[in-house]
Parts: C-alpha cells; structure tokens; sequence
C-alpha cells in the first residue's frame, strides 16, 4: 500500500517536475516583461532624477540609511565610480541607458542570458535606490528579470533560436522554470488572498469602495457604489475567492481556463477602474505565460508529441520500474 | 549510478524548490526578518535580488489613506507660489503618491523627508529662499456614512518651513546623522 503510494507519488512529482516542455511560453515571456520594463524606462526617463538621484526627493543619505545588509544601488556604485569622475546623475543615467539596452538585447533575445544577468543585476540597482517610490508592478518586474536571468528565456521566438544558438524543442528545463512560475503565481496569489480575508475591510466590502473613492485611484465617479453596497461587498468577496482558490483551481485542465480568464479579467478591471495599467499588465504577463500561453490552440500539443512523447512515456516507465525494484530489494 | 546530466537536473530541481522555500519562509514565516548574523544577511540580500522584498498584500489587510502635498516657495521680495507634489503622468504619480505615504506616514519620519523634498525644490528653483512644505491625508467615510451625507475630507497632518543655507542643492542635502534611527 504505502508502496503504491510512494510509486505514485515519485511518477506525479517526476511527471510534474521532469517531463520536457515546450520554452515558448517563456519565449512569450521574455518578450513581454522586456516591453514593459522598456515602456516604463520611456515614461520615468524625464523623472529619473527626482526618482532616483541624490539630490531627487528621496536623498541617498535616507535610502542608503539601513546598514544592515548589504544592497547593490546606484548610490553604492556611485561612490565606487566617484574617484574616476563619475558624478551621481551621470550614474542614473548610466544605469538607466544600460539597463534600456540590455532590455532590447533580452527583447530581441540576442545573446540572451548575457543580456538577461545585466538588466536583472541594474534592476537591483534601481529598486534600491528608488526604494520609497517603488509599487507593486515593480517587485513582480523584479521577480520576472530574476526568473529570465536563469530561466531558458531565450530558447523561443529569439535570434539565439534564429542563428541556431539555442534549441526550441521542448526540454526539462523550460519545464522546471514553467513550474517555478507557476507555483511563485500560486504563493502570491494565496498569500494576497489570506491578507484580504484578515482584513475586515475586505470582508465587509468597504476595501473596494475606499480604493475606488482614493483620489490616487479615482479613474471614474464611483461614488454611487454606496448606494449599491452588495455590489461591492460582492466584488470584494469575488477577489478573495478567485485569489484564495487560484492555487488550488488552476492546476486541474477542466477549471484552468476559466481561473485564467477570471484573474485576467480581474486585473484588466484594476487597469480599468483603477488606472493601475502597468501592474495589470504585469500580472497578466505572468499569468498568461505560465498558465495561458498553453491552452491557445497550436500549444497545446506543442509541450511533447510524437515520437518525443512516447520516448518520454518509456523512459519514465523505466524509471518507475527501477525504483520499484530498488524498493523491494530494499523492503 | 547517476548519469552526471541527472545530476545536473537534480541540482537545477533542488535550486527551484530552495529558491521557493525562500519565498515561502519570507512570506509566512518572516525569515530572514531583523535577526542579525551573516546568514539571516546574506539570506535578505538574496530575498532582495530574487523580488522578495514585498510580500504582494497589495490594498490588504486594508485600503490605506492617499496623502496630498503642496509646497510653497518664497522669493527673496516675499512673492510666494504653489506647487503640488502631482504628475500629469500617472505611471510616475503613482511614484510619487508612494514617496508620499512612506514620508508621511509616520510621524517620526515626516520632517527629514519634507527637508529632503525641501531640498530638491530649492535646488530646482534657484529663486526660492524658503520652502513650506504641507501635508493633508484624505478621509473616506464608509459607504453608510456616505449615504448619510459625509463626504471625503482632507485632513491636515504636516506643515514644515524651511529656509535655504548659503550654497546650492548640495548645501540642503540631508547628513547622516539628521536620519531617524528607525530607517537605519
């Protein structure tokens, strides 16, 4: 029985885990972090030093205040830079033009990953010098350059794969880095979800009501909300179920559709109502590519087929086989 | 035996799952925290590289209160004039709206970031012998309040002035020792 058990489980994780796919969802997703981050270097160019200068208004003496750890910014490599002439803007800007060109190398997908470790590395940079200025879409920014920096990003729809650099067939690793994803959306989305259902706001229905009537917000006249409370005691009862019940129902095929068009609606309606268009999209990247990508048609059997799956199959049987063996001689 | 691209892929499995331990440590249990040591350090400098930084409770446990700040510059002939802490540009409002709550959220905290925005205005405009810096926070009535008439209001909550030092930007630039002890 436990046996069984054991065999069972080692041919899920090892399936989970093991089993080649396809890197073109994240080919889709290099590509579009690399849009965004690049569509907002465009935008923040003309605030760069208010932003994130010494003298902007954030001065480095209160971003570099925290001593405890250490933390690359553009403050730490100005003071390197500052015995060859280097001055503090001219290190915003240069970590803003490197990063920018090291986004179109990471878009492009040429010479990927040596494109990919700098942009993530100069992000650093930038998130620890802007620190107080910085919101949500630019932790999960943060979190996709870090996945792009080790993840076969460049493998699909790049010029590595173009001048045959770089193999599109379908391969652990574009697997594992699918499941990191995956599984980091679920732990966002869980922990998100556990913090609204604590909050009385959030289960009376006053969150959405407040965020919607925040000047910051205010994209339409929502005021007639409270004349409509169960319209928004629903919808915040909406959020908390779709979000606590993403990481359970977006693994089964029969309910991951309609998970994936929820949670993509859900943040087009933040984009929308809320005028937050940076951090939907981000987090309609992230969904997209590590659970939609897969469901459009000419994907879905794009992960193994063939021949390529029936190799698949016998070898994991043969794994399996070996391990039982090793259990009963064991046992 | 195991083949060394075996061992290669156990490796690569065993980085993913350590990295969303990380994740997972971070978001539940607190780990690294404040706790000194070079592990818990290098352990945040980690969090901090991977995107661990912010737990993505966003508008969660509660929807916190937008704040508004004004200046008001002074010339040497006493002729004054308003700028809002606002962008036309949202992306970077949004920017600032957090600037904004970060330095005036707390009490403690709200001088050494109105001297530091202080400073970048008297930098930007040379004319400028004295700064005021004002902040309001808004209030927003639960919805039954609002049916029975209250409107969201402003609340003032900071006022600071202050005056340039002989010199440039860099004369206004903050020192270390004027940074309050909770941001260090």
């Amino acid at each position: 029985m436990i046996r069984l058990a054991f065999t069972r489980l080692y041919d899920f994780l090892y399936n989970f885990f093991a089993a080649p796919a396809s890197p073109r969802p994240l080919g889709f997703f290099r590509i579009s972090v690399s849009l965004l981050a690049l569509a907002q270097v465009f935008q923040l160019w003309p605030y760069l030093l208010q932003l994130y200068g010494n003298f902007g208004f954030v001065q480095w003496v209160i971003i570099e205040a925290d001593a405890k750890t250490w933390y690359p910014s553009i403050g730490k490599l100005c003071l390197a830079l500052q015995p060859y002439g280097v001055s503090s803007a001219m290190s915003v800007y240069g970590v803003f033009t490197l990063y920018a060109l090291g986004l179109v190398g990471l878009l492009l997908g040429w010479h990927t990953r040596l494109c990919a470790v700098p942009v993530w590395l100069l992000h650093s940079l930038t998130v620890n010098s802007g620190f107080t200025s910085l919101y949500g879409v630019d932790t999960m920014l943060h979190i996709c350059l870090f996945y792009c920096a080790w993840m076969p990003v460049g493998d699909a729809f790049s010029l590595d794969a173009l001048r045959g650099r770089k193999s599109s067939a379908p391969s652990f690793l574009a697997n594992l880095s699918l499941r990191a994803l995956q599984i980091h959306l679920c732990l966002i989305y869980l922990n998100t979800g556990l913090a609204k259902i604590r909050g009385e706001q959030w289960r009376g229905g006053e969150a959405i009501w407040r965020a919607m009537m925040q000047p910051q917000f205010s994209v339409f006249d929502m005021s007639w909300l409270a004349q409509a409370s169960w319209l928004a005691l629903l919808m915040c009862w909406s959020v908390i179920i779709v979000e606590l019940g993403y990481a359970l129902l977006i693994w089964p095929a029969k309910t991951r559709p309609l998970l994936v068009t929820t949670v993509i609606t859900l943040h087009l309606g933040i984009g929308l109502f809320m005028g937050l268009w940076m951090f939907s999209l981000m987090m309609i990247i992230m969904n997209f590519s590590a659970f939609g990508f897969n469901l459009l048609p000419r994907q879905r059997h794009s992960t193994m087929h063939g021949q390529q799956r029936l190799a698949w199959l016998r070898h994991s049987r043969l794994q399996a086989a070996r391990l039982r063996g090793c259990l009963k001689s064991h046992l | 035996m195991t083949t060394p691209t075996r061992l290669k892929k156990i490796i690569q499995l065993s980085l993913v799952l350590l990295h969303l331990l990380t994740v997972v440590a971070f978001l539940w249990a607190g780990i690294p925290g404040d706790s000194s040591g070079r592990l818990s350090e290098a352990l945040r400098t980690y969090n901090n590289l991977s995107g661990s930084f912010r737990d993505y409770t966003y508008f969660a446990p509660a929807v916190g209160d937008n704040y508004k700040v004004a200046f008001i510059l002074e010339d040497a002939r006493g002729q004054s004039r308003l700028i809002n802490f606002i962008s036309d540009n949202r992306e970077v409002d949004f920017r600032y709206q957090c600037i904004m709550t970060v330095g005036m959220r707390r009490e403690t905290l709200r001088d050494v970031f109105s001297q530091s925005w202080a400073a970048l205005l008297f930098g930007s405009n040379p004319d400028a012998q004295k700064v005021t810096v004002m902040a309001r926070r808004v209030h927003v009535p639960s919805m039954a309040d609002y049916r029975r008439g209250q409107r969201p209001s402003w609340v003032t909550v900071y006022a600071g002035e202050f005056a340039r030092r002989a010199g440039g930007a860099g004369e206004n630039s903050l020192t270390f020792d004027q940074v309050p002890d909770e941001l260090r």
